[in-house]
């Protein structure tokens, strides 16, 4: 076997996506540092780490997004590269710069792709000079509101309001109409200005029947580039991903061949090598327009693994210590079809308040076609300074409905109690008729607002399983009964479910 | 042992006999019914028909009693009160244990506080301000979301006790208003 492409790399995330790097690692023979907050001291995730080194702070500004407590860790711990996973620095071109100048390598796209990319505006413009079609909007914020209003007019309704450094759907607004643009134009730009310290805002065409399409793209620095096939990314709650899958119901041979080719004329056009991600917005007429590109490898990017069999975290690695990727488009294939779930400790009945405290019981699922990416554990705390997301799942069959009947196999499995979590949710867009049959559109979630407040009938088996739990003082996590889950009996034949009835107290 | 439960809108009181191995159910409105319990090592449990077989029965479907069926559940605690959420066989719901009696802590009556842990990311106002109904007081930061804290009536800010980058718990009172 070939030598390891680095010998220690540094691993600057937190939680499933940390882990998931530091597996890729172990394959190749690679030694991995975790960094972890000071809330993160007793996390799950960093014990799949060879090495974990504290940061100081709580808050991710105090803590993994200090840009010099993440060097000097990796200064001290030798690590020849850092992998940013998703969020936090990853696509921070300050951040890759630095590390190229301490000598790091940064785990990603060369920083000129990231800058140029990563501004939404200059991101555009390269897609249009590429021949790639974009979406009718105001990309110019120099006149302030005056000017997006006069642009408005020409772009017609409905619009989004957009940060221009924005992500993951904070400082965007959908305006129906003219009358609610103002409000909507101020509420974007404090969110803007608090969330990114940049309040300049963009305008978009919003289309009612949309797909949210990705395609994945992988390239080397000897200028091998290949796509690996579309995502579908429509089930979005407040544009957050929540369910996604590969490949798309909506794209035929002729529009994959459409997407992908468009998705490689622009990574070309941008110099690009690494992972990266062309978001697309499909229309009901076979129409796509460019949204943006991430410059690094994306939460769904499990899906893609699962019906090409390509490692994209192994390949991110790879071809940052300069091998070549090894393969061609000829050799990458899509084969059967995946699903991913993100569970969220996020209450869906109350807006998807995110849900904190103890994950008092957690268990994955597991069993044939499926896959759990999950940074936590029973006793996990989830804290209010981290993204809400406890674990994907994903299932992968032969075709898209044996793929979506695993994943409700797979959610049935899945207990996570403590916080409140969007679990049944899921299961009910898994199990909803316009999912099954491909129906799905990025309003699909907003169209059915019936779906949050869902309630699970009150069968006998409901009663007696509470009835039993109560008589047992089972609940974890309850200060009344001190029942914890360490301290729960064997569960072999002979196991003793009476050893906590001293504790038992007398009900009314 | 005797105990209430409630589910939703349903209320039932079942005492709980403990029979040989076995727990022995006696639902008031319902059926008797007999289970074996095993508790995993993974936090869930585990119901099995009792070695009796069911007095009454565990009813499926159909509504035929089916005595052979293994039924797996979890539960843990959530927020104050007694609360539980439920895991049954992958559905998921809430149930209460009747806490007897129990008074909840009312809030304060004029102070406003956090729902969830956040941190501070603005206070938009000063004691003894004027506010209007649903004007923002506060904005909080939780987990990427920006969440105000609105005034739930107009009236004058009384105190205000907390600042900027400061981390918050639920039920804390962060302002007091006084209504007009």
């Amino acid at each position: 076997m070939s030598a390891p492409p680095f010998a220690t790399v540094l691993v600057a995330n937190r939680g499933e996506i940390a882990r998931r790097i530091f597996h890729a690692c172990a394959a190749l023979g690679i030694r991995t540092v975790a960094v972890a907050s000071e809330p993160d001291r007793h996390a799950a995730w960093h014990r799949d780490a060879d090495h974990v080194v504290p940061l100081e702070g709580a808050t991710a500004t105090e803590s993994y997004l200090d840009q010099a407590q993440i060097l000097t860790a990796a200064r001290r711990t030798g690590a020849e590269a850092i992998h940013p996973g998703y969020g936090f620095l990853s696509e921070n071109a300050a951040f890759a710069e630095a590390c190229a100048n301490a000598g790091i390598v940064f785990i990603g796209p060369p920083i000129e792709a990231m800058r140029r990319m990563g501004a939404k505006t200059a991101a555009i413009e390269l897609a249009m000079e590429a021949g790639v079609p974009t979406v009718p909007g105001a990309r110019q914020d120099e006149r302030g509101d005056a000017g997006l209003r006069e642009a408005a007019k020409r772009i017609g309704y409905p619009l989004l309001v957009k940060a221009s450094a924005g992500g993951g759907g904070r400082g965007m607004r959908l305006v129906r109409e003219a009358a609610e643009l103002d409000d909507a134009l101020q509420a974007a730009r404090a969110e803007a200005k608090s969330a990114f310290g940049d309040d300049t805002l963009l305008l978009e065409r919003f289309f009612e029947r949309a797909r949210h399409i990705e395609v994945q793209v992988l390239g080397d620095q000897h200028g091998g580039l290949v796509h690996l096939f579309e995502r579908e990314c429509s089930i979005q709650r407040r544009y957050q991903k929540i369910i996604e899958e590969a490949p798309s119901p909506a794209v035929d041979e002729a529009l994959r061949a459409r997407m992908t080719g468009a998705a490689l004329d622009l990574a070309r056009a941008a110099g690009y090598h690494n992972a990266g991600t062309i978001e697309f917005l499909l229309d009901d007429q076979e129409n796509f327009y460019f949204l943006e590109m991430n410059t690094r490898l994306q939460v769904e990017h499990p899906v893609t693994e699962e019906v090409t069999g390509i490692d994209l975290v192994a390949c991110q690695i790879r071809v940052a210590a300069g091998e070549p990727l090894g393969f061609t488009q000829a050799d990458v294939s899509l084969r059967g079809h995946a699903i991913e779930c993100r569970l969220y400790a996020e209450d869906p009945a109350t807006g998807f308040l995110p849900s904190t405290g103890r994950l008092a019981l957690y268990r994955r699922p597991h069993g044939p076609g499926l896959r759990c990416d999950d940074g936590v554990a029973t006793g996990s705390i989830v804290s209010p300074h981290y993204d809400p997301m406890l674990a994907k799942i994903i299932a992968m069959a032969g075709d898209r409905d044996a793929a979506r009947r695993r994943m409700i196999r797979a959610l049935r499995d899945t207990v996570a109690l403590g916080v409140r979590t969007n679990l049944s949710y899921l299961l009910t867009v898994l199990e909803h008729p316009d999912f099954a049959t491909g129906q799905t559109y990025t309003a699909f979630l907003g169209e059915h607002p019936e779906l949050a407040t869902a309630e699970a009938e009150v069968d006998e088996d409901v009663w007696l399983a509470a009835a039993a739990l109560e008589a047992l003082g089972a609940a974890a996590g309850d200060p009344a009964t001190g029942a914890v889950v360490v301290a729960a009996a064997d569960g072999g034949p002979s196991g003793d479910p009476w050893g906590r009835l001293g504790r038992w107290r007398n009900g009314a | 042992m005797k105990f209430t439960l409630r589910i939703g809108e349903q209320t039932r009181t079942v005492r709980v006999m403990r029979a040989g191995g076995a727990l022995r159910l006696q639902f008031e409105d319902g059926p008797q019914v007999e289970l074996d319990v095993r508790r995993l090592a993974d936090g869930t449990i585990e119901l099995w028909p009792g070695p009796h077989a069911p007095i009454g029965s565990v009813e499926d479907q159909d509504g035929q009693g089916d005595p052979l069926r293994r039924l797996r559940a979890a539960a843990a605690a959530i927020g104050q009160g007694g609360e539980r959420q439920l895991w049954v066989e992958g559905k998921m719901l809430r149930y209460a244990r009747h806490a007897g009696g129990a008074a909840r802590a009312s809030a304060d009556a004029g102070a406003l506080s956090a729902s969830i842990p956040a941190v501070v990311l603005e206070v938009l106002v000063a004691p003894g301000e004027h506010v209007e109904d649903g004007q923002k007081l506060v904005l909080l930061e939780s987990m990427k979301m920006v969440l105000p804290i609105q005034a739930p009536h107009a009236g004058v800010v009384a105190a205000v006790h907390c600042a900027v980058g400061e981390s918050v718990e639920p039920g804390v009172a962060l302002i007091e208003m006084e209504r007009d």
